[in-house]
This record gives C-alpha cells, sequence and structure tokens, in this order.
C-alpha cells in the first residue's frame, strides 16, 4: 500500500513537473514536456527488457516458478509502457519536426520491443503445459534481449535526424529524473502487484486440485 | 569429438539427402520470392530513373520470405515424422545436433537467396551479382538461419506453428534486415561498403553471437522436464 500510495504521487508529481512546471515552456511549446515522458517511459521499456532477460536466465538456470512470473510481470508492464514511449515519441517528431515519425533510434528500438512482448504474449498462449510455457517464453526473450541492443545501433544509423530536441541544459535533469523515478516506482509497483496475482492465482490452482482428490 | 564430428555429419548430410529428394523445398522457399519480385518489376518498370532501392527491398523480402518458409520446414518435419525423438535420444551432443540442422537451413537459404538475386539482376537488367553483395548475403544467411533454426524448433512445440516461427523471428532478425538492406543500397548506388559504418562486422557480430546463442539454448528448447 506504501508502495502504491508513493508510486501514485510521484506519477502526478511527474506528470505536474512535465506539463506545467517546464522552464523554457514558452519557447518551445509542450515539446520539453513530452520529451520528458517520453525518455521516461523509454527507460521503464528499456528496464522491463532487461528484468526480463535476467528473469529468464535465471529461470532456465533454477527453474524455479517466481522467476516466470517475474517474466512474465515484466513484460506485460512493457507491454503497457512501451506504447507510451511510442506515442509520445510520436507526439515529439510532430512538434519537432512536423511528421509523426522519425528515424529516431529509441522510436524504432520501441516499436521493435513492442512487437516482441505482443509476439511473447501469443506465444506463451500457444502452451498449455507451464514448464514448457515458462521455457520457451525465457528462450525467447533472451533472443530478443540479445537482439535489442542491434536494433538500436541499426536504427542508429538509418537516422534522419540528429535529435528530436536541441541540447538540453542542466535544468532539463531533474524534471527528468523526477519523471523518470515516478515511472520506475510505477512499474515497481504494478510488478509486485502482478507477483502477487501469479501467486494467488496458483494457490488457487493447488487448492482446487486438493479439493478434487478430497472429492475423488 | 571425433564421434559428435561423425554425428554432426550423418545428421547435416541426411538433412541435405532429404531436402534434395523432397523437391517442394525448392517451390515452398523459391515461389513466393520469385513472384514478390515479378510484382516489384511490374509496379516499379515504368518508374524512370534510378531503381537500386527498389531492387534491394525486393531483395531483402524477398529473402525473409523465402528464409521463413526454408526454416518452418526444418522441425516441423521432424515432429511430423515423430524422429525428433530418435535424433535426441542418439549419443549426439543436443549442440551438435542444433549445428547439424542449422547447416543444411544456412546452405538452402543460401541457394535459394543467389537464385533469386540471379533472377531480380535478370528481371530488373542490373548486376547484382557482385562479390560483396554475395558476402553480406552469405553471412546474413547465416545468422537469419541461426535464429530462425531455433525459434523453428520453439514453434514446432507450439500450438499455431508456421504463423508462430514468422512473428517470432521477423522482429529478432530486424537489426539485421535493416543493415543488410542499407549496406547493399550503398552497394547498388556505387559506394563501397563504407568503413565508418562497419556494415559487414555488424552483420558478422549479430550472425555469430545467434548461431553461438542458439547452440546453447537449443537443449532448454528440446529439454522434457
Amino acid at each position: 500500500v506504501i508502495l502504491d500510495g508513493i508510486a501514485g504521487i510521484s506519477v502526478l508529481l511527474a506528470l505536474f513537473v512535465a506539463l506545467d512546471q517546464n522552464p523554457i515552456q514558452a519557447s518551445q511549446g509542450h515539446l520539453l514536456g513530452m520529451f520528458y515522458l517520453y525518455v521516461s517511459a523509454v527507460w521503464v521499456a528499456t528496464l522491463t527488457l532487461l528484468v526480463s532477460l535476467m528473469a529468464g536466465v535465471t529461470y532456465l538456470s533454477r527453474g524455479e516458478e517466481r522467476f516466470d512470473d517475474l517474466l512474465r510481470a515484466s513484460m506485460e508492464i512493457g507491454l503497457t509502457f512501451v506504447p507510451v514511449a511510442i506515442l509520445t515519441g510520436c507526439t515529439c517528431a510532430k512538434l519537432a519536426h512536423d511528421t509523426w515519425w522519425v528515424w529516431n533510434p529509441y522510436l524504432v528500438a520501441s516499436a521493435a520491443l513492442w512487437i516482441v512482448y505482443l509476439v511473447h504474449l501469443a506465444l506463451r498462449r500457444g502452451f498449455d503445459d507451464p514448464h514448457q510455457r515458462a521455457r520457451y517464453s525465457a528462450v525467447y526473450m533472451i533472443m530478443a534481449s540479445a537482439s535489442g541492443p542491434f536494433t538500436f545501433v541499426a536504427a542508429l544509423w538509418w537516422q534522419d535526424s540528429p535529435s528530436m530536441i536541441g541540447q538540453l541544459g542542466p535544468s532539463a535533469m531533474a524534471p527528468m529524473l523526477i519523471c523518470a523515478g515516478a515511472f520506475t516506482l510505477l512499474s515497481l509497483a504494478l510488478v509486485r502487484h502482478r507477483l502477487l496475482l501469479a501467486e494467488h492465482s496458483r494457490q488457487i490452482t493447488y487448492l482446487r486440485a486438493q479439493i478434487c482428490v478430497g472429492e475423488a | 569429438l571425433g564421434s559428435q564430428l561423425q554425428a554432426l555429419v550423418a545428421i547435416a548430410e541426411k538433412d541435405f539427402v532429404a531436402a534434395w529428394r523432397a523437391k517442394r523445398i525448392w517451390a515452398m522457399g523459391s515461389l513466393p520470392a520469385v513472384l514478390l519480385v515479378f510484382i516489384f518489376y511490374a509496379v516499379f518498370r515504368l518508374r524512370s530513373g534510378d531503381v537500386s532501392d527498389v531492387v534491394t527491398a525486393a531483395l531483402w523480402i524477398a529473402f525473409a520470405l523465402s528464409g521463413m518458409l526454408i526454416l518452418s520446414y526444418s522441425f516441423i518435419q521432424e515432429r511430423n515424422r515423430g524422429s525428433l525423438d530418435g535424433l535426441l535420444l542418439s549419443p549426439a551432443h543436443r549442440a551438435v545436433i542444433y549445428l547439424a540442422k542449422w547447416l543444411p537451413n544456412w546452405f538452402f537459404i543460401s541457394l535459394v537467396q543467389t537464385t533469386i538475386l540471379l533472377l531480380t539482376s535478370a528481371v530488373f537488367g542490373i548486376n547484382l551479382l557482385r562479390v560483396d553483395l554475395l558476402l553480406i548475403m552469405v553471412i546474413s544467411a547465416a545468422g537469419y538461419s541461426g535464429v530462425g533454426t531455433l525459434l523453428s524448433a520453439v514453434a514446432s512445440h507450439s500450438r499455431s506453428r508456421t504463423m508462430m516461427l514468422g512473428a517470432m523471428l521477423l522482429p529478432v532478425a530486424l537489426p539485421l534486415f535493416m543493415v543488410a538492406a542499407k549496406a547493399s543500397s550503398d552497394l547498388l548506388h556505387g559506394d563501397s561498403l563504407s568503413p565508418s559504418r562497419h556494415w559487414l562486422q555488424f552483420v558478422s557480430a549479430f550472425s555469430f553471437l545467434s548461431v553461438v546463442l542458439s547452440t546453447v539454448l537449443f537443449n532448454c528448447v528440446v529439454e522434457e522436464r
């Protein structure tokens, strides 16, 4: 409850900082504020990819279900935050370059990551056996995570615009950190809830099996 | 090591012979790609001027498509015949089985790709048979088949097999296609492989990493726990 409360308050604060307390808002409109949200969402997306990778590797080496739960939770959080990154990135591109799409490496990598997460979700639904599902899901996530940095570099070489925004001054650092921190706290709270849900779901399955055995 | 090498040669030979006899692999791999090249030609033939970028696009889409079809054949056939269990029961190491499956895939994808290259050269009237372009294609085929062989094994266990392979493979292989297409476009525009971009190193690094990682992970895919 404490984590949820802190996450909620910090997200409200971040939105306030990003959209209202912008020091050079007059000169750049809402671009900078949107940029803070975009960078924060990209940061959380990267974090979910790293956590998925580590959870996948740990699951394959130890075989404990809680790491599969963590992989699934981080993938689902990524599935939510990556569209935020794409939408805010597209809005930044529209404000900065008057076009909805630029070959910005973060934007391209985010789009690729979202497809990976969608496919991952479909892959998980293709298996009934939970161990098989967890194993293949971990393998796919490791391959996709290894490909992630390559996608970033490839998009960097394809880049047609140097940056969505000019050089950010030191004054931009504090709001950027507040936004990134708030998004991180929110994702942590969501992961925690997802893990609890997975645990409860497992307990229900176990109790159902016990009841069935008792009736038999 | 000697016996593992013998196993590798035996399994790879089995796949080569099976694919050679079953002519449908050629039709399956080549025909959609051939059609695609003709569609590109039909759409862009009236455009005057430089068609290098169109040729590059046709080439790499055809590559992705034909490769995917060939890769989908790799493990699904083994599962349908029930011969995968036999392979896994053999004394060959799992990494050896993976490499023996990967080698024929690499070979057939490169072969179909060269056929498409020849066809595209003839249709568009551009000489595409260049050593540097062939090198990029063969190395890309190694990486594509490296990831694809592993994911084909994963997809063969899934309910929606062929569809799942395409969906899984393309986002993972995306950087390979982005860089290989850009490098091919530069080559066709008359530039040499730009040293500042390290196209070839990128494609080689991706291919090497994908084969090594897939070799390591293959055991987790075929393991029954």
